[in-house]
């Protein structure tokens, strides 16, 4: 260091950032150097290109090198940072960024005004209390159960109205064009109105629970609320063991398993990312939503929606115990992998930003209904329909006898001591495994084949159907509106009138307490139970395996059963044993 | 600065947020996400932002990207420490 570049240095003048005495003296031997070669000196600013050469900017490395001299340059470059490695004993380019962000940091305080400093203030109090460590969780408890007593109150009058219109109208609509080409009291008309309408209506039916659940969700989230929620529970990974950013896959498994295996893959260490997504299925995905709502809405009428919100906590529960149990014999680990997490501001929800979002999830799932489910529902129509034994015809036999009935008898008996041995329940569960939506389709086209209800009524015309759809979906809202307010605990509802009941929610019911010998609401309970916990959907399996390998996706499928069918006989024969329904 | 930022960070046994950390720091939030950058264009931190995540197989869905789908909306976007680095 020469006197000369020490009063360069000292003398130093105008807006610069100050990267310390160490630093700057070597800025200024190099332009000291860059000023002695007048074709580099000309074209670049001396200050700006000794700090890009001892930020090592390879750009700029690469355009010297061209100069004749640059290559001198490029040498006393290198002394600077071999005298700079010594005395700060790492890189030279981040201790430049380090002075420049502590600089930039000091001219923000001194001089920055916040042009709306309310807003952040104002989001800065919520989360004192949203995302504080004792109120945080219970707060994000009692916001989960808003959401689904939302969700199956304002649902309910509306699934009932579909259900009406898909087993009036339409299927008077599609008996007529069917009798139109001659195919009426033939397997066409059996495949059309048992299994695609069946199946696939038996699934739309839903729809309306989606629309809610969605809305109430994309309220959440638009109003930055959802982001705190996963944050909270960041902390619950950590009480039990589980990497903290565990929780991301864990709240993604709540849309759909598939995904959220994917999003494991942010996870650093193999072993986190194999137990998180062991942990995963247990997540209840959307598609276990129709079942927990058709079957709360059959046992648990008065309280559905604490029925639904209850299945989603023990699912977390019992990821939680499960992952302690693994965290504490398969994988064991102490190694922590810290981060940071954008959280943003609270902000009131446009209704068009809310129906976007709520319209894009729930499209996917109408489009699910008219691909996978259908293809579903056709194969299980193609079951039903084959006769076993020589009873009936193709398209005319007893569903008991059919290929269907006999594969599901054969597995009822496995099922029998958690309360829901029927074959037609143990056939869902079967057909489950494409799709766990596809439990409710399956249990509908059964069902439904096995009815002993009235015939429709063919003979309205296609005006009074019309009349009827609009005159009952005035109806249906007219009844949301008024089970708003039962979310706060007050019942406009006229508890007086004779509910009309689905059809498929008597026959869950009727055959649930014959299988349970009269213990329907703890078999039906227990079924819920058994539809979180068992084997993941094939498309998920496909997902472990891509993700996890072979030797994991089979734990999960024979891992997952075993774990529901235990606790489902523990819940069943336990409820039974202490009398609790 | 950037070498407090990661200490903090590696410090925290559990997740951070920005607005936390730069409390904690007593640095501006906006100025904080600056500096985060700088760390992840140094190599220092990682984005989980799952953009990456490959295509869906759920033939049904239209995105045929994790990270573009409806059902993935929960997706946050978070910053890890990349392990054995020192700024």
């Amino acid at each position: 260091m020469t006197t000369q570049h020490h009063l360069a240095y000292t003398r130093r003048e105008g807006f610069a950032v100050d990267y310390g005495r160490e630093i700057e003296e070597e800025i200024v031997k190099l332009q000291f150097e860059i000023d002695k070669n007048t074709d580099i000196s000309r074209k670049y600013p001396a200050r700006w290109l000794a700090i890009k050469l001892l930020e090592q900017d390879e750009d700029v490395y690469e355009k010297l090198s061209h100069y004749s001299n640059g290559k001198v340059l490029l040498e006393s470059t290198r002394e600077s940072l071999d005298h700079l490695s010594i005395i700060f004993g790492d890189d030279v380019d981040t201790i430049i960024a380090d002075r420049r962000y502590g600089w930039i940091n000091g001219l923000v305080k001194e001089f920055v005004k916040k042009t709306r400093p309310d807003r952040i203030n104002t989001s800065d109090q919520i989360d004192k209390f949203v995302t504080n460590q004792f109120l945080g969780i219970p707060i994000f408890l009692a916001l989960m159960w808003v959401v689904f007593k939302f969700t199956t109150d304002v649902a309910t009058p509306y699934l009932t109205w579909i259900e009406n219109v898909i087993n009036g109208p339409i299927t008077n609509w599609a008996s007529g064009i069917l009798g139109v080409t001659g195919f009426s009291s033939t397997w066409v008309e059996s495949l059309l109105l048992d299994g695609v309408i069946g199946g696939v209506g038996g699934i739309l039916v839903f729809v309306p629970v989606f629309i809610a659940l969605y809305m109430a969700l994309a309220f959440l989230e638009d109003s930055g609320y959802m982001a705190r929620g996963a944050f909270v529970m960041d902390r619950v990974m950590h009480l039990v063991g589980l990497h903290g950013k565990s929780f991301v896959p864990l709240v993604v498994g709540f849309g759909c398993t598939v995904p959220a295996l994917y999003a494991t893959r942010t996870l650093e260490n193999p072993r986190d990312r194999i137990l998180t997504g062991l942990l995963v299925p247990f997540m209840s995905c959307g598609a276990r939503l129709p079942v927990y709502v058709l079957f709360a809405s059959v046992f648990f009428p008065e309280n559905a929606g604490m029925v639904v919100f209850w299945m989603y906590i023990i699912g977390i529960l019992i990821a939680l115990v499960i992952g302690l149990l693994l965290r504490k014999t398969m994988f064991k680990t102490k190694e922590v992998f810290p981060f940071v997490m954008e959280l943003p501001p609270y902000r009131m929800p446009t209704f068009k930003s809310i129906w976007i979002h709520t319209w894009e999830r729930t499209s996917s799932f109408i489009r699910k209904a008219w691909t996978v489910i259908l293809a579903a529902s056709v194969l299980v129509w193609f079951l039903l329909a084959i006769p076993v034994g020589g009873k009936g015809s193709f398209g005319n036999t007893p569903a008991q006898h059919s290929i269907f009935g006999k594969i599901s008898s054969v597995a009822a008996p496995l099922f029998a001591p958690l309360g829901f041995g029927g074959w037609e329940t143990s056939g869902s569960l079967i057909t489950g495994i494409s799709g766990k939506e596809i439990i409710v389709s399956t249990l509908s086209q059964v069902y439904g084949l096995e009815s002993t209800l009235p015939e429709n009524d063919v003979t309205s015309s296609f005006v009074e159907d019309l009349k009827y759809i609009i005159t009952s979906f005035g109806t249906a809202t007219l009844d949301t509106v008024k089970t708003i307010p039962s979310i706060v605990g007050v019942d406009l509802l006229d508890n007086d009138e004779d509910v009309v009941e689905a059809s498929l929610m008597t026959a869950v019911r009727e055959k649930f307490n014959a299988s349970s010998g009269g213990h329907g609401k703890l078999a039906g309970f227990a079924f819920m139970l058994f539809v979180l916990l068992y084997t993941p959907c094939i498309v998920s399996l496909g997902a472990e395996y891509q993700e996890l390998g072979a030797k994991w996706m089979w734990l999960s499928i024979f891992g997952q059963f075993l774990i529901a069918w235990i606790i489902s006989f523990v819940v069943f024969q336990a409820g039974i044993l202490f009398a609790v329904v | 600065m950037l070498q407090s930022i990661l200490n903090t960070i590696n410090s925290s046994k559990t997740a951070l947020s920005v607005s936390e950390l730069s409390r904690k720091l007593d640095i501006e939030e906006n100025a904080l996400e600056g500096m985060i950058m700088q760390l992840v264009r140094m190599g220092k931190l990682k984005i989980n932002d799952y953009a990456d995540l490959g295509a869906c197989p759920i033939s049904s869905c239209s995105k045929h990207e994790c990270s573009s789908c409806g059902q993935s909306r929960f997706l946050i976007k978070t910053y890890s420490v990349i392990k054995s680095q020192k700024v």
